[in-house]
């Protein structure tokens, strides 16, 4: 009795990546993906410019075209902007795994604990998510940034503060549907305790939605903490994050129009292959999730 | 001598002698416009995301004006699929029809144009399995009866459809044939049951106005999918009655879908057993289940439960897989007669008596050499 | 009854919200006095001024007179960029806001249903990839970006569109405080092309978002009912493969996907922040960005209570249409 009521979980993981090695625009996002976390990982060797990241600033040198020397171009102070794309790239993905792992620590077990207890606690917890969710993210991180003084960090932190409640909610949800399954009857009757049969038992059967999410959400976490720098609570100059480096450059325009351009496409591609990746990831593993 | 159970090409149609027939057609008279339905060698194949699903193969069945046709088999055979191909309901992204004609008085359904098509829908009827499912939640029950009376009216034009609005003359004539139509099959008070919601109505209704709507625009094939599994049993009878009736004030021919064989003997006058998107064994209700001679309906009238008490004998096995099907015929892995053949070749359909044809390679030599010893 | 307890909790969710908005100015670091005052004021000032903002009386009673000044005089506090009431400036620059997320939301719905419902009845075609690169394309774009390229392109390279701004020449008659239904109802021509050209760049773009999920969202809702039995039931009548598709598919699929599409307004309302800035909108978005990077706590305050207001709003207004969308639900009562 105990195998058929465990989940056929193994089985489905090895037919998902068949077929998601099929969709051809999840693997161009699955290799966007790596190219960019390597450039990322990379930077301080790749980079033509690396001194242009940080406090390098060659006036002489402003506004040029995108040439054989300057990839990209140059911004308003001369520095090479393909090179601080690059380190742009670090400060990005470092704040999707920052925001993610943060309010994914705080969420998921929330909404696990909220959904397996039921009762006040679930309406406790819910309600103050409830309160949490009717403000949008962009809105309550950029205010609660600001609070605290602008700054890159104070910004992660912000975000994350506001994106737990997402998690909460299809961890709830989850943990609702999946604690009327056979598997945790079986378990509970063999007298495992509550903190086991949440963690052990119903946390792993939400590793797909919980995959997926995480994807589509490392994308719009860069675009909320982009948008925060460009609107100048987040991070200042001369940090090479992908947002200010777009604010900046749009003195320049129409005229230099590679300033802004570049920047904001690094943006666009990279919260592209993570959209591409998670509705690829979603598709096959049949999940639906917001 | 030559052998005469060879594969009999379908031009030299044969005719259904067994005196439970109601209809005697002579050969001489036979001509394939008069045949009412043909379907013939027909494969469709279904494309998910796992891989291709060969859900019926070289499936074949006619129909005769006046006839009552059963179409027995378990779930997951192609029996619905089937139905739905004829109806033109089958969704054909996912499905395709690799192969095959479906003669309808001369003309091949699946080669027509989508306008033609569509008007050949008209002369077909569908009644669902389900009644709970079968009518649209959010509309009053007349709403799809009265779209479908004027659109038939409308003449299978969009633009004439629209110029007739709400309240016009058009849809008031719509509404009164639509109530004449529920009153064919007698519910009360039809007026006021056109602006009800399904769920305030019962199974039993529900299905009379699913027959209600099926006799909208003077079909002449009547196509039921075990019409009376959902409901409940008192209700099933008085349905089925029903039905039988207006399939004779109408002059209905009807194709009767159905997993019980019982239902099926007492209906019907010829059956096609089904079994993994194969036509099994088809021949005249009466005579077939006296003497069938298909190993799969053996076993299927053996899993009637009977009245004297003997034990009930399942068929072992599950039905394939339709994406890793069995090489050889389909049936072979629950077969308790298979030769060493059935696991290499598959059998092809003959008409191994008079009106009684099988796909199976032990029935077929048993008549080869019947034959030769003739 | 139902709709008690639905109000008894959007009160609830208000009250949580304006007891978040209050422990945040309250609680997190930072010196409101400081700011009000400026770096030479004396001890004297910055205790009157303590005084004055009631920074000495103890937490509750702060929050009650925070609760009172809103509910009773209809007052926010005063805005330090406008130097006036931030309930004046909401009120005042609402309507711009709300005619951009109005028109934007008109404009994603009148594409994404066609679009979605020709991706579900075509599906593996070439509507169905267009359909999915599109919605996967158009979560994707940071809004500042988009807006500016839109600039660039429209406004500057081909001169089709103005660059910034709501109009360009004098604004319509005030009547209901939307330029284009305003210069509609007085017949004001030139106006309306005016309005209706400025509001154009900055709804494409904060269109995109929305179109992209609610496509998606319809294609995946048709494809649920393209399984009915009832639709097979229909199709089996005869009927015209457009007439089921739009009035009987269409019907369902929509209202299962109300929930979220209201739902997108209030988040339409979060990214007018970036969009009304790129596009110098004077609306209330633009408003709040400009109040958080001038550490303007009054109006982030304001700001944000409207949007909440706003997304209980939506929540009351969906569960509305549900019932009228759905008779099971009416019947039942």
């Amino acid at each position: 009795m105990n195998e058929a009521a465990l989940p056929k979980r193994k089985e489905g993981l090895a037919r998902s990546w068949v077929r998601f090695r099929k969709n051809p625009l999840s693997m161009a996002g699955l290799v966007f993906l790596a190219l960019i976390t390597l450039a990322a990982l990379l930077a301080p060797w790749i980079a033509p410019y690396p001194q242009d990241a940080s406090l390098g600033v060659h006036f002489d040198k402003a506004l040029s075209p995108p040439s054989r020397e300057h990839l990209f171009g140059t911004d308003e102070a001369g520095r090479d902007i393909f090179s601080r794309l690059l380190f742009g790239a670090r400060l990005s993905l470092m704040l999707a795994v920052i925001v993610l792992g943060i309010s994914f620590s705080i969420g998921v077990p929330l909404g696990i604990i909220a959904g397996y207890y039921g009762g006040a606690v679930d309406e406790i917890i819910m309600r103050v998510t409830d309160v949490f969710s009717s403000i949008p993210a962009l809105v309550m991180a950029m205010a609660v940034c600001v609070l605290l003084r602008p700054s890159l960090e104070n910004s992660m932190i912000a975000i994350a503060l506001v994106w737990w409640r997402s998690f909460c909610r299809l961890a709830y949800g989850e943990t609702l549907s999946l604690k009327q399954e056979d598997f945790v009857t079986v378990s509970r009757a063999l007298g495992s305790s509550s903190p086991y049969i949440m963690f052990r038992e119903i946390l792993p059967n939400m590793t797909s939605s919980l995959l997926v999410k995480l994807t589509l959400d490392a994308g719009y976490a860069i675009l909320v903490g982009t948008s925060i720098s460009y609107l100048g609570a987040g991070a200042s100059p001369p940090t090479p994050e992908w947002g200010i480096m777009v604010a900046e450059g749009r003195h320049s325009l129409p005229g230099s129009w590679w300033a802004s351009l570049f920047p904001g496409l690094a943006i666009f591609l990279t919260v592209l292959s993570f959209n591409l990746i998670g509705d690829g990831l979603r598709d096959f593993f049949d999940v639906k999730v917001e | 001598m030559r052998s005469k159970a060879r594969s009999l090409p379908w031009d030299a149609v044969s005719f259904h002698s067994s005196p439970l027939t109601p209809h005697r057609i002579p050969r001489s008279e036979i001509n394939l416009k008069e045949l009412f339905l043909r379907a013939r060698d027909i494969t469709v194949h279904f494309h998910t995301l796992d891989g291709t699903l060969r859900v019926l193969k070289r499936a074949s069945l006619d129909v005769y004006p006046g006839e009552v046709v059963g179409i027995v088999g378990e779930t997951g055979s192609g029996k619905s699929v089937m139905a739905k191909l004829i109806l033109g309901i089958l969704p054909i992204p996912p499905g395709e029809v690799v192969s095959g004609q479906i003669l309808f008085r001369g003309k091949d359904l699946l080669r027509m144009s989508p306008r033609d098509r569509q008007s050949f829908k008209g002369k077909v009827a569908y009644i669902p399995q389900d009644p709970m499912t079968s009518l649209n939640p959010v509309f009053p029950v007349g709403t799809m009866l009265v779209d479908a009376i004027v659109w038939k009216q409308c003449r299978q034009s969009l633009f004439r459809y629209l110029a007739s609005r709400r309240f016009g003359p058009a849809r008031r004539r719509a509404r009164r044939v639509a109530a004449g139509l529920l009153d064919k099959v007698h519910i009360p008070d039809p007026e006021s049951l056109l602006r009800r919601y399904p769920l305030q109505l019962s199974g039993g209704m529900r299905q009379r106005v699913l027959l209600a709507a099926a006799l909208i625009g003077k079909p002449e094939l009547l196509v039921a999918d075990e019409p009376t599994t959902a409901l409940d049993v008192t209700i099933q009878k008085r349905i089925l009655q029903l039905i039988q009736e207006k399939v004779r004030e109408e002059k209905l021919s009807s194709l009767y879908i159905t997993h019980d064989l019982g239902v099926a003997r007492a209906l019907c006058d010829r059956i096609y057993v089904m079994y993994a998107g194969t036509v099994m064994e088809s021949g005249p209700a009466g005579a077939m289940l006296e003497n069938p001679l298909h190993p799969y309906t053996l076993g299927l009238i053996r899993s009637i439960p009977k009245l004297t008490g003997e034990r009930f004998d399942g068929i072992p096995g599950q039905i394939p897989d339709y994406l890793n099907l069995p090489r050889g015929c389909r049936f072979y892995p629950r077969c308790g007669m298979k030769l060493e053949k059935c696991t290499l070749e598959e059998p092809e359909m003959r008409e191994v008596e008079p009106g009684r044809f099988v796909t199976c390679h032990r029935a077929s030599l048993k008549a080869e050499s019947r034959e030769q010893r003739a | 009854m139902y709709y008690l307890r639905r109000l008894l909790y959007m009160v609830f969710v208000v009250i949580g919200v304006s007891m978040l908005m209050f422990a945040l100015v309250r609680v997190l670091p930072g010196d409101p006095i400081g700011l009000a005052l400026g770096p030479n004021a004396t001890k004297e000032d910055m205790e009157k001024m303590r005084h004055e903002m009631a920074l000495d009386r103890p937490l509750h009673v702060q929050y009650a007179m925070y609760v009172r000044e809103i509910f009773w005089n209809g007052k926010l506090g005063m805005s330090l960029i406008e130097k006036r009431d931030v309930m004046e400036v909401i009120k005042e620059k609402f309507p711009a806001t709300l005619e951009l997320v109005l028109v934007a939301m008109l404009l994603a719905l009148i594409f994404s249903i066609p679009l979605g419902v020709t991706a579900a009845m075509n599906r593996g075609g070439g509507w169905d990839h267009f359909n999915r690169l599109l919605a996967l394309f158009g979560v994707s774009f940071p809004h500042f970006w988009s807006g500016l390229m839109f600039q660039l392109i429209f406004g500057s390279l081909l001169a089709l569109t103005p660059l910034t701004g709501r109009i360009g020449g004098s604004s319509p008659e005030d009547i209901t405080g939307f330029f284009l239904l305003d210069s509609l109802l007085t017949l004001n021509g030139a106006a309306f092309k005016d309005s209706l050209v400025h509001v154009i760049g900055p709804a494409v773009i904060l269109s995109l978002g929305p179109l992209a999920n609610i496509t998606r969202l319809i294609r995946a809702n048709m494809i649920d009912e393209s399984t009915k039995d009832y639709i097979m039931v229909n199709k089996a009548t005869g009927m015209n493969e457009l007439i089921v598709r739009y009035k009987y598919m269409l019907r369902n699929a929509f209202s299962s996907s109300l929930t979220t599409i209201g739902f997108l307004i209030p988040l339409m309302l979060g990214s007018a922040f970036v969009v009304e800035k790129v596009f110098a909108w004077p609306g209330m978005a633009r408003f709040g960005a400009d109040a958080i990077i001038a550490n303007d706590f009054n109006g982030v305050v304001g700001v944000t209570l409207v949007i909440c207001l706003a997304f209980v709003a939506v929540n009351l207004a969906i569960d509305i249409l549900y019932e009228v969308l759905d008779p099971r639900i009416r019947v039942k009562r």
